[in-house]
């Protein structure tokens, strides 16, 4: 019995420590024929996707069904790199070898890497007549996959922006896995002008725990959307990740009141934020509410204070270099000699 | 009342199904991180797609904690100073070494006193200086009194102005993209805290000015079969725990972190010797407490090369102190175990981590005495102590070559064909003794910690052989603690 068991067990390792073997060898063979197929490929289709005529040649290569995700891969990474003409051109080579009904049926593939590729390449043809496309787009800016939302919000922004914001935004004031630096690209090449309202409306109309959200996209919109929103955001939160947000956009001396009352707000990522403004927009006038800053029990406040104090319009570096030496307190003058050292004075 | 002979039977049996429950969790991690790895695989579809985003890069701060490190400080400042990464500074903390690791920065980069006063959130011995480079602003040194390296890291943490802090050890060797692909689960999901990447042995490699030029495996047969244990304990051991957000450590050697996070929960613990895996379940445990939404994730890239010991007391001493720190790691986070809302990490990956890492090498060890001692006396019937066998070695060498298959399927490591068949020797030669004096040193390891013996560092002499950097130098100190 005993005997029996060590044999099979044997046996079992064995047969899986061979199985094991024979993959790994498969899969070098895999890697080695894919790099081959890979360089193929761009041997084949690179002079012809990006060659400088205008003019698509008629008799195209075949483009067979296993060379097709990649082929896909390489357009994509050409249409990234690529603006203007050479991507209508990459457009109709797509077209003419059928690799748009290829993309259009990975939307729905089971496989993520299918649907990424196929949410990409549909994007970049930028058609607004394919409506079954562009449903099938919405219902994927709503998957559970934060990438594959993001790739098809993304689709939806390059095929009609105007029509796709207002699909989109309900998603940026809710989606926690949305990664807020793809998103602030995302919308910096869409454009202020084409942005910047559903934005900023959407974000005086949501929950204030939602337009703190919205709030981090307003540096891609315009000045003069942004500041109304958030004047009307900040009167209506007491979060301070929602008060430190909409303090970064403040762009008008005419909100300064506003902004020196947060000076001596309990959180110093408020009081920072405060400071930062006035740095922006402050003047002379402000070097007194600035200065009891200089003794802020948070190093970050006191570093803000002593470089906006260094960089108000009208006020003298020698004037700093003086305070650095007769402030009362140790961390004021520490941190004004840390701030002259950088400023090079 | 049970004869001897029975209560040793049962003990092999007890053993016997201890190490096949390893066994089958290890090849269930192994299973899982093959599905990882796919959807990884499949994610990164569009990676090269976003280079129209590569301005909006994470800045990120790199701490490299250095005491008597002047053989290799300069050169791997270098390097990084080369970094493909849009926005990052480098502070390097000179833990007050004892050998010129300060001078050979200063002479190297230029750097001059500078009057910065450094944010005072965690404690650390005291600060001797800042100094920074006019032709280089993103470099920052810190010179402070020896407190050890979490201490050295905590006070890179205070100077650190980024809101991502990059541990990184003063002999790493990095790729130009290392950077951009342990970030870049920060980027893809706003929760992530931590992320920590695949660690490489470069005995064997071809590293120039800093830059690792080509894969190789190295000759001494030690560093050889460190290399296949390196690929089994990073790729499943780690890769495993992703979908379940049980990641429980993340190297010391190259990881990434969450600044504000790492703060709140306290920085790096000054008094452990573990401080790289104590931090990372401490983040668990304190997050999970607060229920708060977070990911520790591990990135299957190879980011980060570093060299391995040749000499076999070194290593021995670096095993034991790798087994301290998982002890002291768990104890000093006990509370996470089956604690309420303790999710993955508490009811699945700290359990996991006791019983099989923590304790495995009393039932390994003890399991060879038994049955060595048993079957030469007679005590045992040979079929019992041949099972053991095929349990112990035979899984033993599938889990390596299952490793070497990930490795080929993620990044293709070693491309030659040569390459591949030393290895999956190694992989076997690996289970015919090395781990068996692994468990052992484990063994000492575990049984340190729990006399509470003071813990010893051994000195780790760098040859670098595989660098065409010159670097020699005795570095840990016995003080390190």
């Amino acid at each position: 019995m005993r005997l029996e068991l060590v044999i099979a067990a044997g046996v079992v390792v064995g047969l899986l420590y061979l199985m094991v073997v024979v993959q790994l060898f498969l899969a070098r063979l895999r890697n080695s024929a894919r790099t081959k197929q890979q360089e193929r490929l761009e041997q084949v289709w690179l002079p012809i996707l990006v060659a400088e005529t205008a003019e698509v040649p008629h008799d195209l290569p075949q483009l067979s069904t296993s060379d097709v995700v990649p082929f896909l891969i390489l357009w994509n990474q050409l249409q990234e790199s690529f603006t203007g003409d050479i991507t209508r051109r990459l457009n109709e080579v797509a077209r003419r070898t059928g690799a748009d009904v290829h993309a259009r049926r990975m939307l729905h593939h089971s496989s993520l890497r299918h649907r990424l590729l196929g949410v990409s390449t549909i994007g970049h043809f930028g058609n607004r007549d394919d409506r079954d496309s562009w449903n099938a787009l919405v219902s994927l800016t709503a998957d559970k996959d934060g990438m594959l939302s993001l790739a098809a919000a993304r689709a939806l922004t390059r095929i009609d922006a105007a029509e796709a914001l207002p699909v989109i935004v309900p998603h940026l004031a809710e989606r926690e896995d949305w990664s807020r630096n793809y998103v602030l690209g995302m919308l910096v090449d869409l454009g202020a002008d084409v942005v910047s309202r559903p934005i900023t409306e959407a974000a005086m109309q949501v929950p204030v725990e939602r337009a703190q959200r919205l709030v981090q996209y307003f540096s891609a919109t315009h000045v003069t959307d942004a500041v109304p929103a958030v004047r009307a955001i900040i009167a209506r939160t007491t979060s301070v990740e929602c008060l430190a947000a909409c303090l970064r956009v403040f762009a008008d001396v005419d909100d300064l009141d506003t902004v020196r009352e947060y000076l001596r707000h309990p959180s110093w990522q408020v009081r920072v934020q405060a400071v930062n403004v006035i740095a922006r927009l402050g003047g002379v006038g402000d070097y007194p509410a600035l200065l009891p800053l200089l003794s802020d029990r948070e190093w970050w406040v006191r570093y803000r204070a002593a470089k906006a104090l260094c960089s108000l319009p009208g006020v003298e570096l020698a004037r700093i270099r003086i305070l650095s030496e007769q402030h009362h307190d140790a961390f004021a003058r520490d941190m004004l000699v840390h701030v002259l050292a950088e400023a090079g004075a | 009342m049970m004869s001897a002979a029975s209560l040793g039977e049962l003990f092999g049996w007890a053993s016997l199904v201890y190490l096949l429950g390893l066994n089958l969790v290890y090849l269930t991690l192994n299973a899982v991180s093959f599905a990882v790895l796919r959807r990884h695989q499949q994610r990164q579809t569009l990676g090269p797609l976003s280079t129209r985003f590569s301005n909006l890069e994470l800045p990120v701060t790199l701490i490299i904690p250095a005491y008597n490190e002047e053989a290799t400080v300069a050169a791997t400042v270098r390097s990084l100073l080369q970094l493909n990464y849009s926005h990052f500074e480098i502070i390097v903390v000179n833990d007050g070494s004892a050998d010129r690791t300060l001078d050979v920065l200063k002479e190297s980069f230029g750097l001059r006193r500078f009057p910065e006063v450094v944010r005072q959130r965690l404690q650390t011995a005291p600060i001797r200086g800042v100094y920074r480079s006019a032709k280089y602003p993103e470099l920052k040194i810190i010179d402070k009194h020896n407190g050890g390296k979490a201490d050295a890291l905590n006070a890179g943490i205070n100077a650190a102005q980024y809101p991502l802090f990059c541990a990184l050890d003063a002999d790493g060797v990095l790729r130009p993209d290392s950077l951009q692909a342990i970030t870049r689960p920060f980027l893809d999901d706003p929760r992530t805290v931590a992320a920590g990447g695949i660690i490489r042995i470069a005995n064997g490699c071809d590293v120039v000015n800093g830059w690792l030029v080509s894969t190789g495996l190295p000759r001494s047969p030690l560093a050889l079969l460190q290399v296949v244990e390196y690929c089994r304990a990073f790729l499943f051991g780690r890769l495993g725990w992703n979908p379940v957000n049980g990641l429980l450590v993340i190297s010391g050697a190259f990881g990434v972190f969450h600044k504000e996070t790492v703060i709140e929960v306290g920085g790096y613990r000054r008094n452990t010797i573990g401080e790289d895996m104590e931090l990372v379940v401490r983040l668990h445990r304190t997050l999970k407490r607060e229920k708060r939404p977070y990911r520790i994730v591990f990135a299957p890239e190879p980011v980060c090369w570093t060299e391995a010991p040749e000499n076999i007391s070194v290593l021995r001493s670096q095993r034991i102190r790798w087994q301290r720190g998982l002890c002291e790691s768990l104890w000093l986070n006990r509370r996470l175990l089956f604690s309420r809302g303790g999710g993955s990490a508490g009811w699945l990956a700290f359990p996991f981590a006791l019983i099989f890492e923590c304790l495995s090498p009393i039932v390994e060890c003890l399991g060879w005495v038994f049955f060595g001692v048993g079957y030469f006396t007679g005590y045992l019937d040979w079929e019992l102590a041949l099972l053991f066998l095929v349990v112990n070695i035979g899984f033993g060498t599938l889990l390596s070559v299952t490793s070497l298959l990930l490795d080929e399927i993620s990044n293709h490591t070693y491309p030659k064909q040569k390459q591949i068949v030393v290895l999956l020797l190694a992989a076997v030669a690996e289970n015919l003794g090395y781990r068996q004096l692994t468990a052992y040193w484990r063994l000492i390891g575990l049984a340190q910690w729990l006399t509470g013996a003071k813990a010893r560092w051994g000195v780790m002499t760098r040859t670098a052989d595989w660098s065409s950097q010159v670097a020699s130098s005795p570095a840990s100190p016995a003080n390190r603690q």
